[in-house]
């Protein structure tokens, strides 16, 4: 199976699957608990029906829409996703390419492993920035000012992720934290010598936005959902957003808005999303074996 | 597969599979009829959907609770279970140690296998009796007496079990209590030699609460449906209830309870709380969940006593959902029985850390820090 086999969202899936050592596989395509929230946000789409019009001199069809008041030249955009690098060695590179050429927005999560200035460098598509409130204050002013120099178009800060969810799958692999290295896991990555080959050979891997900040989390030893609980503040409030709206001073977004209370308390813009109920704890897992 | 591999109901329903011989385990895992109202009773909660709250600065989370005035520190207590020493040897001494280390109240069977007054000399948190109305009035009175002195907090009378439950699954299996080998049985017991050890030397299997005034269940093998068609009163009716609950004086509860009016006239006779229940499913198939049912009861009842949700129970987020309806505390049996079967007192206490960790961070991402913070704003019906 090849790339120009892939004519889907299940085709690409089922190559990526083939790719990656399972453990990184899992870390995307896995969920909380019983993963009927996942599965739940692609079924509701279809408990609703289409009713198409007809004979309306459809000859080009315009695409483009305002977001963050950009236009870009497609009704989506690519969601932040952290460590990029993982799934592919060319990372937020690739995506950020990848977007511009399509005139749509690129976003960069705070725990991307490209830099901001990196990724500015390479495209002049327009951009957004996912931040996560630090409780060292000036690791987000860092990021914030660092993104307004690189010309970034767009924040959101994430508020669905003050704490890990609860991902089954990490148990039982044993991607715990601390991870330990199992005889399962040692098997998918031998299983997989092309990813491995790329890994080592495409640069350093490391949390390129907030490496300088704090020797945490760029020391990979240090496990991610370790840092997530160091560095990012449960006690994150509406005070702490707006400090971010205003130090930001441009189109800001919350990110994992659900309720129409919150939503209307938002501030500019907001993105409705409820992160697929992710975890982090999955990266924590194999970053450790890895390095 | 160990107790360490567990980490969800189904794991530990898995382990105590392996553990468990076939008719043991069908008895916990089994329910009335086609068992519609046991998959229901799970099912329920996925037709709510929960919606967070966020940026509310969830830092410590409070899961405590009070109820029947006792405060607990879990909003979820382990519902009282018959038989548990054929499930683990230990039985209701690892359950009611598992339910002290959180400070959760436990119930204690009429039908248990360790008596009150030892339950009482190793547990100090709030206990639960559960009563069965016997025709025998000499039992019935010694059991409410032995409660009362050995200072249980909540007397629950059952009110669901007016006749045995058609368990389709015990009748295959030939599920008695004492077990008596069958035939077809024999294989399965020989298969699991670790619980028959354990049985056979662990000691003697004893109903103590019934002994001294029933023969069934301990000389004389009984299936529980035969045992609740013929050992208990079906003429009881609102009155006996009404003379327990005086003849107790405490706190007390009806454990069953499905209809609002039921539920008012429960109120009437003076209980300060009821279990809204199908017995896990085990009696009236074709009965409508606890959740499906809650909305209806607080309603009707729930700023007069305390409206507990029992059954179906697997998640964290299912107990957010029935408290977010209003139940003061949910409850379930199989939520720990299967973990009592897969490693006695550590197995529940596994369970009971995995359902805390599940509810703290639930909570945390619903931006609740205590319990009272839920509401039916959090959830939305999807039809």
């Amino acid at each position: 199976m090849k790339l120009k086999d892939c004519h889907n969202f299940s085709d690409f899936r089922k190559l990526a699957k083939k790719k990656l050592p399972s453990p990184i596989f899992h870390y995307i395509d896995g969920g909380a608990d019983d993963e009927l929230t996942l599965r739940r946000n692609t079924e509701s789409f279809n408990d609703c029906d289409l009713v198409p019009n007809i004979l309306a001199s459809v000859g080009k069809p315009d695409l483009s829409t305002t977001v963050f008041g950009k236009k870009i030249d497609m009704p989506i955009f690519l969601s932040p996703t952290a460590m990029q690098r993982l799934y592919h060695h060319d990372g937020d590179k690739a995506s950020a390419r990848a977007a511009e050429k399509f005139g749509t927005f690129y976003s960069m999560s705070t725990m991307a492993n490209n830099s901001i200035e990196e990724i500015a460098d390479i495209s002049s598509g327009p951009k957004l920035f996912q931040l996560y409130v630090h409780k060292d204050n000036s690791i987000t002013d860092d990021l914030i000012d660092r993104c307004r120099v690189s010309k970034f178009d767009g924040m959101c800060l994430t508020v669905d992720t003050l704490v890990a969810g609860n991902r089954e799958k990490d148990h039982r692999t044993g991607f715990t934290t601390p991870p330990k290295l199992t005889l399962q896991s040692l098997m998918s990555f031998a299983l997989h010598p092309q990813w491995v080959f790329n890994y080592f050979t495409h640069g350093k891997f490391e949390m390129s936005n907030v490496k300088n900040k704090t020797d945490k989390g760029t020391n990979i030893s240090k496990s991610v959902i370790e840092y997530i609980n160091e560095q990012y503040d449960p006690a994150m409030s509406w005070k702490d957003a707006e400090y971010c709206v205003k130090k930001w001073n441009g189109p800001f977004a919350l990110k994992g808005v659900m309720a129409v209370e919150d939503a209307k308390k938002s501030y500019r813009y907001w993105v409705h999303s409820n992160n697929g109920f992710k975890s982090w704890r999955k990266a924590a897992g194999w970053v450790k074996i890895t390095f | 597969m160990n107790l360490d591999d567990c980490h969800n109901f189904r794991d530990f329903r898995k382990l105590a599979k392996k553990k468990l011989p076939s008719p043991i385990f069908h008895y916990i895992d089994g329910a009335a009829d086609d068992e519609i109202t046991y998959d229901r009773n799970t099912s329920s909660f996925n037709d709510v959907d929960l919606v967070p709250n966020v940026l509310r600065g969830v830092e410590n989370v409070d899961l405590s609770t009070t109820i029947f005035g006792k405060k607990l520190d879990l909003p979820f207590y382990l519902a009282p279970t018959a038989l548990q020493r054929l499930f683990h040897y230990d039985g209701e001494r690892a359950v009611g140690k598992a339910a002290q280390k959180f400070n959760t109240m436990f119930g204690v069977s009429a039908l248990a296998t360790v008596s009150v007054e030892e339950i009482a000399s190793l547990v100090d948190t709030p206990k639960m009796f559960q009563f069965y109305f016997h025709k025998d009035r000499g039992l019935n009175d010694s059991c409410l007496e032995r409660a009362k002195a050995a200072k249980f907090d909540v007397m629950a009378l059952t009110v669901d079990t007016i006749t045995g439950g058609n368990r389709e699954r015990d009748l295959r299996t030939g599920f008695t209590s004492p077990p008596k080998l069958t035939p077809s049985s024999l294989f399965s017991f020989a298969t699991k030699p670790m619980w028959g050890i354990n049985y056979l030397t662990k000691g003697k299997f004893e109903l103590p609460h019934l002994q001294d005034y029933v023969k069934e269940g301990t000389d004389t093998n009984t299936s529980i449906g035969q045992y609740f068609s013929t050992m208990l009163d079906q003429s009881m009716n609102w009155k006996d209830a009404e003379k327990l609950c005086s003849q107790w004086g405490g706190h007390f509860a009806l454990k069953g309870i499905m209809s609002v009016e039921d539920a008012k006239r429960a109120v009437d006779i003076g209980c300060t709380g009821i279990m809204v229940s199908n017995h896990g499913g085990r009696q009236l198939d074709g009965s409508r969940a606890p959740f499906d049912q809650l909305a209806e009861i607080v309603d009707a009842v729930g700023d007069k006593l305390d409206v507990i949700c029992e059954g179906g129970f697997q998640r964290g987020t299912h107990m957010l959902k029935a408290l977010s309806l209003g139940a003061k505390a949910c409850s379930g049996g199989r939520l720990y029985l299967y973990a009592l079967a897969a490693g006695g007192q550590a197995g529940v206490e596994r369970a009971i850390e995995k359902y805390k960790a599940e509810l703290v961070r639930d909570m945390k991402l619903m931006g609740c820090t205590k319990i009272s913070d839920l509401n039916r704003d959090n959830l939305r019906f999807r039809r």
